[in-house]
This record gives structure tokens, sequence and C-alpha cells, in this order.
């Protein structure tokens, strides 16, 4: 394309605002624009008007997407951070506009089994919570508690615990009354209309429902029996849980023998 | 256990719900995408003219209106003003870095080319005839319609539009401005 002095677009640099409005400058008119801008309030108000006039342009282009692209989007936001949100002080920032991809190869190289990440965990995951947890009403009884001590206080009961950047998950397995249980801790709740659900994962990488985290509880006595299955795995799934897992697991903690 | 479901009441008012999905409110920002999901794929598809590429992008959009909708001031223009805005920007910069992309690969056959495909005023407005339904475009003239449609809808700079048009610059720039102008007036003036 046509060489430019770069970054001085001159005295008419007002004229920019309509290009500008339009995404019809090249990165370096856009910087030095927008530098423009940070001190001229009529530009400022002119740019907000006529990229508002844009709006109108693709009034009739209405696309419907396919509904997987909602399911993922949804995924992957309950893992996003946000900005300017209070956040715990761990993790990378995602600003970059490559953050996606770079999350998925991450992502990609991290998983094995299916998919599932044994011990892994998705760091901002945790953090996301940060803002729902307040939310939540503290005052419902978990009904599962006294079940829960049986399987605690059993005599064969086996732990294992995997840390989860900060947060712990143990799971309790009592073979003698086929049960198993899952204690948290430190672990923020479930963001706002996801619930996390639990998995039996089995050796070919199959999961079966094991039942929700109670939003208010860090114990929970597992749907189901233990038997067979080599880890149980933790996922974010729109509240009340799905069929089968739509999501990565934040960590999957492998059960003994 | 779906309360709150996530219908897209026309009347939704846009700019709360990305307020609210600036807070982490994911129930929010789902009805912000269901109310406003097919517009941005439908501007971004028109810019890149590629199905899976536009969905991508419009998922990366999304994923940024979430990163970045704390930094929405409902002062400065509409939640959809703002949304659009950032859709198109995204669907440009990905539609110039495949046009660059697309120049290296072909550096060695097309050096004494400008540009790949010559189009001049006339093919550029008999292509846009299919698809115009734009009424906001109507208060155009010709001129300024097609360099607003060239730079908007295809993404090309306003030294592109110059050279697509074969115009001096000068000329592209004020056909854009004044055009755009004229539409901002014609908002103002209510339809």
């Amino acid at each position: 394309m046509s060489q430019q002095t770069p970054g001085a677009p001159g005295e008419d640099v007002h004229s920019l605002a309509a290009a500008y409005a339009l995404d019809a400058v090249d990165p370096d008119e856009r910087a030095a624009f927008e530098e423009h801008l940070a001190g001229c309030a009529a530009c400022r108000t002119e740019v907000a008007e006529l990229a508002e006039a844009t709006v109108a342009l693709s009034e009739h282009l209405s696309v419907e997407p396919p509904p997987a692209l909602r399911a993922q989007l949804l995924r992957e936001i309950a893992t996003t951070p946000q900005e300017g949100t209070p956040r715990q002080d761990r993790g990378p920032r995602h600003d970059g506009p490559d953050e996606l991809g770079e999350r998925r190869t991450r992502r990609a190289r991290r998983s094995r089994g299916g998919g599932w990440l044994l011990a892994g965990v998705a760091a901002a995951t945790i953090a996301v919570g940060t803002v729902a947890v307040t939310q939540w009403p503290q005052d419902t009884p978990d009904p599962s508690v006294v079940a829960v001590q049986e399987v605690l206080d059993a005599p064969d009961a086996v732990r294992t615990t995997e840390s989860v950047d900060g947060a712990t998950v143990t799971v309790v397995t009592a073979s003698s009354l086929e049960r198993a249980v899952v204690l948290t801790e430190d672990m923020t709740a479930a963001p706002s209309g996801q619930d996390y659900q639990l998995w039996f994962v089995h050796e070919d990488g199959t999961a079966v429902s094991a039942g929700l985290m109670p939003r208010d509880g860090d114990q929970v006595l597992l749907e189901g029996e233990p038997a067979g299955a080599v880890a149980v795995g933790i996922t974010i799934e729109p509240a009340g849980g799905s069929e089968q897992p739509t999501s990565d697991p934040i960590v999957a903690v492998p059960l003994e023998g | 256990m779906h309360d709150g479901a996530v219908a897209a009441d026309p009347g939704e008012d846009l700019s709360r719900l990305l307020q609210a999905s600036a807070q982490g409110d994911q129930q929010s920002f789902a009805v912000l995408y269901d109310a406003t999901g097919a517009r941005v794929l439908g501007l971004v598809l028109r810019v890149l003219r590629d199905r899976a590429q536009a969905e991508e992008v419009t998922q990366e959009v999304f994923l940024q209106v979430w990163r970045t909708a704390g930094s929405y001031d409902p002062s400065r223009g509409s939640a959809l003003g703002w949304l659009l805005t950032l859709a198109h920007r995204r669907a440009v910069d990905r539609v110039r870095s495949a046009a660059a992309q697309s120049r290296r690969d072909h550096a060695y056959e097309s050096q004494h080319v400008e540009t790949p495909f010559d189009i001049t005023a006339e093919t550029a407005e008999g292509r846009m005839e299919a698809t115009r339904v734009h009424s906001a475009l109507d208060v155009l003239t010709e001129t300024q319609r097609s360099a607003i449609e060239l730079a908007f809808f295809d993404g090309l700079t306003h030294v592109e539009v110059s050279e697509r048009l074969g115009v001096p610059l000068g000329t592209a720039k004020t056909r854009i401005r004044d055009g755009l102008r004229r539409m901002r007036d014609q908002l103002g003036g209510g339809q």
C-alpha cells in the first residue's frame, strides 16, 4: 500500500474523526489520532456521534450464530477474568488479542486423557467467582451432611487431595460404604448461573455425573459409586448441571488403586 | 434450575445488561449475547465474507465484551454502538491481517500490481447492488455511499479507498467525512 508519513497526520488531524469512526485508518494513524483524541473534546464528541451513526449500517445484516458458538462462549467467559473487577492476585492477565488462541493452545498442551486434566487447573476459574460469591445466600442446610460424616469416619476411608491454585479439593472414598465425598477448601463459589459439577472419570475418558457441588457448602456426598472410576473431576456447567461435561475440567483428583 | 430464563426481550436495556456483565453477571451476559449475537455475526460476516472466520471473530468480540464491559460508559453512546464498534474494529483488523498475509504469500506474482482486484467505482457499485437495503445509506450521494461502503464493509483505509476509487486522498476523506456526518444528521432528525 502507499507510503505515508507514519503518525504525522498534520494540521488536519481533526479531519480523521470520520475515517477513525469507520476504522478506515491504518495503525499509525489510529495511534496518532487516539493520542489526539485524549486532548480534544470536540473530536471525542464527533467520533462518538459518528460511531453511533455507523450502527445503522449493519441494521439489515443479522445472521443467527450457531448454538454451539453460544455454548462455547459461555464456557469461555466462565474462565475469563474481567478487567477492572476485583481479582485475586494470581494468574496471568489475559489482555492480548490472541488470548483465546493462546489459551486454547495452553489448554491443549496441558490436556490428556480425553480432555481431563489430572491435577491440572485453569487458574482463572478460581478467581472469576469472587464477585458472585457474596450474592449467594448461606443459609440453606446441606442435607447430605450426615452421610458425609459417615464416609469420613469410615475405617477404610482413603483421602486424595489436589491443590487447585490456592484451593484444595479432597476426595474421600470409603469402599466399605461404596460411597465417596468431595471436600473443598478456599474454593470460590461457582459463577452466577453456573454450578460446579462432579464427575466420576473412567479410564477410557468417559465421565459419569456424580452430582453438583452445593453452592453454600464445601463438602458433598457424591452420587453413585466410585468403583471403577480413576478420578473425580470438576467442571463448571450451566446451573443444574449437564448430562456430559461441556467444559474442560478445572481439576481432576486421581483415585487410589 | 434455569429460572431467569435466557429470553431476549426486545425492550431489554442493553446498556443495563452490559453493565451487569461488567459486574461478572454471566446470566446478563448471556441475555446480551442473545440480543446482539446475530447482529454482530452479520456485521463481521459482511466484512470478512467467510463464515468460519466470522464466527471465530464473533466469539473473540464477545470475549472482549466480557473482559472490557467495565470500560463502557453509557454517557458516551449506546451499548449497541459500543459493541458494534468493537466488532467492526476486530473484523477489520482480521481482514487486513488476512490481506497482508495473502499479499506476502503472493508477493512474487503481484509485485507490479498495487491492488490485486482492480475494481472501479462502477463495479464496486454493482457489487453492492445486491445488498442495497441500507436505508441509512439512502441519504448519501452515490460517491459518498461507495466511499463509505468500501471503508466500512470492505475494511479499506481511506488511503485504499482513494486508490480503489481512483480519486485523490483528500477527495476520499471528504466523501467519507461528509457522508458519515450526513448519516449522523439524519439520525438526529429522526426517522
